[in-house]
């Protein structure tokens, strides 16, 4: 990752592109210590919630092929399931984009910080991994390996 | 014969008269632009400065999880990501069905931009200041507030929003 003008700031993202619940959505792999089958989450112990238990989704979710993002955190590993990891992608900030003010204003959720258009027109949402545990009002004893939506 | 032409020129003078005076009312009227839109089979209009743009609903609106009911989602309106909401809801309306005439008006007003979507587009057009009357003192405290003024088009009762208010009750 290049450092830009801003010390704090990169001048380009790695993103996973994913998808839940048929949204397209991005995450810094700088934020994820890698990627497991649920099954094999389970056996590790790590705490796991479904990405819809943290940010509601209006109709339900069913996750057909599952997988479980696990999120880089010295405090508190923990994972987060989604559904069809599509690819990684190195994305310039410049095509990065806030989200609308009426979106910023009604999100719910902080996590969800911006958007970007692929070149194919379609939209990703961009989401701060770092931001999701505050949105959990109770993570503990909630594992989603158990509850899976399928 | 003289004196018929006289009468003819002085009637002729007089039409000419009224019409020029006529004219100058035209011009010295205070006019205003308004986006008439359909909502659940009743009229409403937006002012057509707020309005930037009618477009026609993309196929795909990305739905953004976490949003209230009222948020449809975001769309690529030439490169730029636009919210876009519904408003039937704060209108006491019934849900509307997407149909073909289905439109989405990019409105902009104290700052926030948004799509809205409506059933239809109307009509474009200039209406005189005066023809717009003040909203009925029946409407209840949240249309009251966020309706300027009323007016009859094709027969119809229009009922004109105030763009800025709804984005603002939107926003809370």
């Amino acid at each position: 990752m290049e450092e830009g003008c801003c010390p704090v700031c990169p001048e380009e993202l790695t993103l996973l592109v994913f998808n839940v619940g048929g949204v397209r959505i991005a995450v810094d792999t700088a934020q994820i210590d890698g990627m497991a089958h649920p099954d094999d989450v389970e056996m590790q112990g790590r705490e796991t919630l479904g990405f819809h238990q943290i940010i509601s989704f209006r109709d339900p979710v069913c996750y057909k092929a599952p997988w479980v993002l696990q999120v880089k955190d010295e405090t508190m590993p923990y994972g987060v399931m989604i559904d069809q990891p599509d690819e990684i992608v190195p994305v310039n900030l410049d095509a990065l984009q806030p989200l609308p003010y009426l979106i910023e204003a009604g999100r719910g959720s902080e996590a969800i910080w911006g958007a970007m258009i692929r070149a194919d027109g379609t939209i990703l949402l961009l989401v701060d991994l770092y931001k999701l545990p505050r949105s959990v009002p109770a993570m503990e004893g909630s594992n989603p390996a158990h509850s899976r939506v399928t | 014969m003289d004196a018929e032409k006289t009468k003819s020129d002085r009637i002729l003078e007089q039409l000419r008269k009224r019409s020029a005076r006529e004219k100058v009312v035209d011009v010295e009227e205070e006019k205003v632009k308004l986006v008439i839109f359909s909502l659940a089979d009743d009229y409403y209009a937006f002012n057509g400065s707020e309005v930037r743009e009618i477009m026609l609903p993309p196929g795909d609106i990305s739905y953004v999880p976490g949003t209230p009911d009222y948020v449809l989602g975001v769309i690529n309106v030439r490169g730029d990501i636009e919210s876009v909401v519904v408003i039937n809801t704060f209108l006491a309306l019934p849900e509307s069905k997407r149909t073909s005439r289905s439109r989405i008006a990019i409105a902009v007003k104290g700052g926030i931009r948004s799509g809205i979507m409506v059933d239809s587009i109307e009509d474009v057009l200039d209406v005189p200041v005066s023809s717009i009357k003040p909203p009925l003192s029946t409407l209840d405290a949240f249309k009251k507030e966020c309706v300027t003024g009323e007016l009859t088009f094709k027969g119809r009762n229009v009922t004109i929003l105030d763009t800025g208010k709804i984005f603002g009750k939107l926003a809370v």
